[in-house]
């Protein structure tokens, strides 16, 4: 179950929890909550969109930059490997 | 873990702790529960807040600890082990694992755990009413026997569900409570594995944790057991242990999984989310807005609307502001007539032009954050963003190339410089070339604000038009960086898209005032800047326009604005606009402002359909503004 949602991540592209639950055929709090696990475990990292509170401090723009945005997740080198792993070894 | 004796409760005190993850309801059964009677204080040792407290039911006294908020209770953060700790070493006699009813799978996964310690534990199923709203069925009764251990559903926000807690509570107290729960087991290919390792542990574990409880933990590297096993075994049996570990590099994968597949078997027969066809308005919507083609024309769709929307709200606006200032340069000339000449003509001729400039945009500026502001607030904003990923993946872009081009909406700037997370430097190179092409919000107030001064209200239409350019420029890009340059993958994304709820115009009205107050503060003094720097180049070294060091310049760029239909002054202002969109406006204004006499707007600008032969018209009309949509943003963050 994990490992393919690792396995989807590694596929590329974008997927909304909605499409991914029902491609993984689980509920989308089930989902959410592989999520979470995942990301404490180091095999996906939660992405911030947004702008560079450093570099962006003097643009007039930048409050628009920051609403509402939504959660983003991306594979981690640790869970490409294991993605890698599992193929090798399915008991990985 | 110790716990001080002001924490401990009485010997025939019966001891509840209070478990669960973070916004499952916790603190408000707990406040419920004991009322005033209770104490905050710290927890022995550490900086994490402990409460505890006392009730009574029917005439017996009851001990309450809320234990510090978790989502599992492996050793990685200071309330994971403060939760466990207490379980394991001072025993509770009943534990109360709180569970959201709305996010039922999601927050079982710490009731996974707590079944394998020794304390009984009793279910209570929290936001009962909000996953009613979402229209999620849930057999509490299926569920009781999945688990094998007592449910209680509960609404606490709506206090429904106290009676059958405490009635759970006093009937846990008796010994009546029919505790046999469901564990969750690695699938049969890991049995071996993991009896091996409790024989290996069973003598060395501490006297309070169950056996095949550390197993699973040591499998999931909980790093605090790995410590006392390291400490407490000889060197050859933990080179062993360590070694069998090393096989198994994903075991806290292997043991998450099989808590999911736990939750999974659990919730099978005791939940069912409504049936497609019965599915809410809003969720078939957002079956249609992330559909890959339908939600394609649905987005430009609402594009399109939001587009034309802003420009009837800005134009009005944008054309009073015009109409006031005006007013005002005429007061302002009459009152400094006996000034110095250059002082006169640098504030009516200068700083008053720019000024109106600056102010007219703002209305479009404005006009665009409502928009956005409305978008962002249902929800819809995001999927914007998402269904983009199709043209992403078709020329090569994948994975974190989305960010930059999503935040890109909003502000090209900040796309750019989220360019820098993209680990290959080809992809973060067509990330930055394309960027500029999507609009931003000062790209919609800025063309939209020069459109209507020549087409008045037909500029939404014009501008509608420029983004359909935009998106055929987006394609051709396509093209030639699929044709010419090979990218390579760099993983995918997942986004948990807001849901969509009705505008809370509050919230809007904030928004937009917050971004136009931000707006007048730095734009305002950028393009007074830029006004009088302008200014200034067009007055030396004669004080006429014609004979000026700004004149020199631009004419010796006349021949490239001549390619685009735009003389000298145009170029000009093209130049100034690389500093920033509105800076541009600013130019024009002075640049136009002070080689025409007139004052009112359409005569700054020049020229009307009915003096001029159309083709000429159409041409100088619409190429300042497809030159200030389709060309580089502000330029400063390039370097970064």
């Amino acid at each position: 179950m994990l490992n393919a949602l690792l396995k989807q991540l590694e596929n590329g592209g974008v997927q909304s929890v909605s499409l991914l639950a029902s491609r993984l055929g689980v509920s989308e709090p089930m989902l959410a909550g592989m999520l979470d696990n995942l990301e404490r475990m180091g095999y996906i990292e939660k992405l911030v969109p947004g702008c560079d509170n450093g570099r962006c401090s003097n643009c007039y723009m930048k409050a628009g930059c920051n609403n509402n945005q939504p959660f983003i997740w991306k594979i981690t080198a640790k869970g490409l490997n294991c993605t890698l792993l599992h193929e090798r070894f399915p008991a990985c | 873990m110790a716990v001080s004796e002001k924490t401990v409760p009485a010997a025939k005190t019966f001891t509840i702790a209070l478990a669960g993850q973070p916004n499952t309801g916790k603190s408000t059964v707990f406040n419920r529960l004991t009322g005033s009677r209770q104490h905050v204080g710290n927890w022995p040792g550490k900086t994490v807040e402990q409460k505890t407290g006392v009730f009574d039911i029917a005439g017996k006294h009851y001990s309450l600890v809320d234990l510090p908020g978790t989502y599992s209770l492996t050793a990685n953060s200071l309330e994971e082990r403060i939760s466990r700790s207490y379980i394991l070493d001072e025993r509770p006699d009943l534990v109360i694992a709180m569970v959201d009813a709305s996010q039922l799978e999601r927050s079982l996964y710490i009731l996974a755990e707590l079944v394998m310690l020794p304390a009984p534990v009793i279910m209570v199923l929290n936001m009962m009413d909000v996953a009613a709203e979402q229209e999620r069925r849930i057999d509490v009764k299926e569920l009781e026997q999945a688990l094998g251990i007592k449910v209680v559903p509960m609404s606490a926000a709506k206090n429904q569900g106290f009676a059958e807690l405490q009635a759970a509570i006093a009937q846990a107290s008796m010994g009546e409570l029919d505790y046999k729960p469901q564990k969750p087991g690695l699938k049969e290919e890991h049995t071996l594995l993991i009896k091996d390792l409790q024989q290996r542990i069973s003598r060395l574990i501490p006297y309070a944790y169950p056996v095949d409880w550390a197993a699973m933990k040591l499998l999931e590297g909980d790093s605090e057991l790995v410590e006392t096993l390291r400490e407490r075994m000889k060197k050859d049996e933990w080179a062993q242990l360590e070694a069998i570990l090393g096989q198994y590099p994903d075991g806290a994968l292997l043991v998450a999984e099989s808590r999911f597949n736990w939750i999974q078997e659990i919730t099978a027969q005791a939940v069912s989310s409504p049936e497609r066809r019965r599915l809410p308005l809003r969720s078939r919507f957002d079956r249609a807005a992330t559909h890959p083609l339908w939600g394609k024309l649905i987005a430009l769709a609402i594009v399109l609307a939001a587009i034309m929307g802003s420009m009837l709200v800005g134009a009005p606006v944008a054309m009073g502001i015009m109409s006031g200032m005006t007013l005002l340069s005429g007061v302002l000339s009459k009152a400094m007539a006996g000034m110095p000449a250059w002082l006169a003509a640098a504030v009516v001729n200068g700083l008053v032009p720019g000024l109106s400039f600056a102010l007219a945009m703002l209305a479009f500026v404005l006009a665009v954050f409502l928009v956005i502001g409305i978008l962002e607030d249902v929800g819809y904003m995001a999927r914007l963003g998402y269904i983009t990923d199709r043209f992403m993946q078709r020329i090569g872009l994948q994975g974190k190339a989305f960010m930059p081009m999503f935040m890109s909406f909003c502000c090209n700037v900040s796309g750019i410089m989220g360019a820098r997370v993209i680990d290959s430097w080809k992809q973060r190179l067509i990330v930055i070339a394309l960027v500029p092409i999507i609009p931003c919000a000062a790209v919609w107030g800025v063309t939209g604000f020069i459109s209507s001064i020549f087409f008045s209200t037909g500029a939404s239409i014009i501008v509608a038009a420029m983004l359909v350019a935009v998106v055929l420029q987006l394609a051709l890009s396509s093209f030639l960086l699929r044709r010419f340059v090979v990218t390579g993958e760099s993983g995918g994304l997942i986004m948990e898209l807001p849901p969509y709820h009705k505008p809370d115009w509050k919230n809007i009205i904030i928004f937009v005032w917050l971004r136009g107050k931000e707006f007048v503060k730095r734009a305002g003094s950028l393009i007074v800047l830029v006004t009088m720097l302008i200014w200034v180049l067009s007055y030396l070294p004669y004080g006429s326009m014609e004979s000026s060091y700004l004149a020199s310049f631009g004419r010796l760029l006349e021949p490239l604005g001549g390619l685009m239909g735009m003389d000298w002054r145009l170029i000009i202002c093209l130049i100034a606009g690389f500093v920033s969109k509105e800076a541009a406006l600013a130019s024009m204004a002075v640049v136009f402002g002070l080689g025409e006499a007139a004052s009112s707007l359409t005569a700054v600008l020049g020229t009307t359909a009915e003096q001029v032969s159309l083709g000429a018209y159409l041409a100088t009309a619409i190429s300042p503004a497809t030159a200030l949509a389709f060309y580089l943003p502000c330029c400063f963050p390039y370097p970064v």
